[in-house]
């Protein structure tokens, strides 16, 4: 049992905190919006009043928010993580966020005597709450190993990928693969209906055919019935397509089926679904094709 | 009593399929253009037909699957194929990925024979069907379809009736173009993260165990660093179902953004001499177009 805290503790983040605390941790969080987070605290969940609180608190700080911007602004400054962390410990950021940015603030967490690992996830409350969320880690291997006993207890399938930065890397490629796929699914639903398949047998069909990711399994339903609360807004998908295409530009990686793919999401924001999970594309290309919803 | 089952074209795929229900125990006539390639199977027990309509006229139910429309009609028409040799009140099952129209108008000319045509396509490969997870999609009467059915649950446990005839392969054609796009995905995601640093072995893991890890994905996912020998789907066969799905396409009003965009890397593929080369070798065409060695 380790004495963890946690930064950030939206849908994602606060799904995690729970797990770790079922796992018997104790667990101090902070979130900008404490009223979001009374369930945790009934939890047992102890609240701090700044990410910096957090920090001093705790032997393990994890942090998980939605882009680069609200990352800077947990960690800087004279209320952030970094002014709290204790020499030692170890910061481990589970946001999706720029690697060049991720790596920079890494050598500041070494310059406080503290060790910084980059931990994306690939999956989403769901999956997590059924225990099958997958956890990429950059980050020195030494550090790595005294974190994976956590890890282990957040989700069962921990890979190291490489130095800090690296997990960031590869969960930016892998989530390409999110939209790419469902823009392909969505293609397919379409079809089959206009070939005269009901949506419905052709949805259950293609979450039951080799091509049926789980992500597809999810989702795929979802050009049914959206969900009421995006699980994956089109907003956070085009964010994440866009630091792929920027990855691949300085990379010299052409991404062909990505930057199609991104011009949909740009279609699903014009069309006022911004906010809506971004299975929503299946509206842009069902209006494309002339069919209704 | 066990209904008489005939096969005709016995590929990798047929010849897979005709070896699990002969592994089940039914007594099936099969016939293959290249007799030598049956040769395996007729040892398993198989009776040799010489023609497609030979195969029909021994069997109460008779399967056939070949690479393309073309192929089709060659054992399909003329007086050797197998709309010639059905029997009144026999089934014909036809698994090819083929057009729908041309499905269509062969099961007209069945119904005129006074028999039953469904397509039946399947999704999945031929470690799918050893496996016994091979799902199998199914257009026609529906009463056929009930008569069919025990039978196709001995090749696969998932068995789905989409609609009317030329249906289901509609519907195939419609599964498959994400195997394409979902492949090219997968190449661009494996370059990016090679290109940053990771290890192609290290990505690759990843990428087989996460969200976007479909089946296809995790059957076909080690070729990138291994090719198939023997190739199971090859470039040409791919491009065929993306050809089929683009002009399905075009003819329904639907809109195929990454379809087409896969399709155009199987034509690179083309262009670089792999035609013939199992289709996961989109990696070498995007490896080549990173200034990566694949």
């Amino acid at each position: 049992m380790a004495n963890l805290g946690y930064v950030g503790l939206g849908l994602m983040g606060g799904a995690v905190a729970k797990r770790l605390l079922e796992k018997g941790h104790a667990v101090t969080g902070h979130n900008r919006t404490r009223s979001k987070v009374q369930w945790l605290e009934a939890a047992g969940m102890r609240f701090a009043q700044t990410p910096r609180e957090v920090a001093e608190a705790t032997d393990m700080v994890f942090s998980m928010v939605t882009d680069t911007k609200a990352l800077h602004a947990i960690v800087d400054g004279p209320d952030g993580i970094l002014a709290g962390l204790r020499p030692g410990t170890i910061y481990i950021d589970m946001s999706t966020v720029d690697a060049a940015a991720s790596r920079a603030l890494s050598v500041r967490v070494a310059a406080a005597g503290a060790q910084m690992l980059d931990a994306p996830v690939s999956g989403n409350h769901i999956t997590l709450k059924q225990g099958t969320l997958a956890i990429m880690v950059g980050g020195q291997a030494e550090a790595f190993e005294r974190a994976r006993p956590v890890l282990l207890d957040i989700g069962p399938k921990v890979t190291r990928v490489g130095a800090n930065g690296l997990a960031l890397s590869m969960k930016i490629a892998s989530n390409l693969g999110l939209a790419v796929q469902m823009l392909a699914f969505c293609e397919a639903v379409l079809l089959a209906e206009k070939s005269g398949i009901a949506r419905s047998v052709a949805v259950e069909v293609l979450t039951n055919s080799v091509i049926a990711s789980p992500m597809i399994k999810y989702r795929g339903p979802f050009v049914m019935t959206l969900p009421d609360e995006a699980w994956f807004n089109v907003n956070m998908m085009q964010k994440d397509m866009n630091l792929a295409l920027a990855m691949g530009q300085q990379l010299n990686v052409p991404l062909p089926t990505t930057a199609t793919t991104n011009e949909f999401l740009t279609a699903a924001r014009a069309m006022g679904h911004a906010d809506k999970d971004f299975a929503v594309i299946f509206d842009v290309l069902a209006e494309m094709a002339g069919v209704k919803r | 009593m066990k209904a008489a089952l005939g096969f005709v074209g016995l590929g990798l795929m047929g010849g897979a399929i005709v070896r699990r229900l002969l592994e089940k125990g039914h007594v099936v006539t099969g016939h293959n253009r290249t007799r030598s390639r049956a040769q395996p199977l007729v040892e398993a027990g198989m009776r040799f037909a010489q023609t497609p309509r030979d195969a029909a006229e021994a069997a109460d139910i008779v399967f056939s699957m070949v690479t393309d429309t073309q192929a089709l009609r060659a054992i399909a028409d003329g007086p050797g194929g197998i709309v010639a040799g059905l029997k009144p009140g026999s089934i014909y099952v036809e698994m090819s990925t083929v057009d729908a129209d041309a499905s269509r108008e062969i099961a007209d000319a069945v119904s005129r024979a006074g028999c039953v045509m469904l397509d039946a396509p399947v999704s999945g490969s031929v470690l799918t069907i050893q496996r016994g997870e091979l799902s199998i999609m199914v257009g026609g009467p529906r009463e056929a379809f009930e008569r069919v059915r025990p039978l196709l649950l001995d090749i696969g446990p998932k068995v789905t009736h989409v609609g009317g005839n030329g249906l289901a392969v509609s519907m195939k054609i419609a599964v498959n173009l994400s195997i394409g796009v979902q492949m090219q995905a997968l190449c661009e995601s494996l370059l990016l993260a090679e290109k940053a640093g990771i290890a192609r072995a290290t990505a690759l893991e990843v990428l087989m165990n996460c969200a976007t890890a479909s089946p296809m994905i995790k059957y076909r996912g080690p070729f990138l660093l291994a090719p198939p020998d023997p190739v199971w789907f090859n470039v040409n066969m791919m491009q065929k179902d993306l050809n089929l799905a683009v002009a399905m396409g075009q003819r329904l009003g639907v809109p195929l953004p990454s379809a087409a965009v896969s399709n155009g890397m199987f034509t690179a593929a083309r262009g670089m001499g792999f035609a013939e080369k199992e289709m996961s070798v989109v990696f070498d065409v995007m490896a080549r177009l990173s200034g990566v060695s694949a």
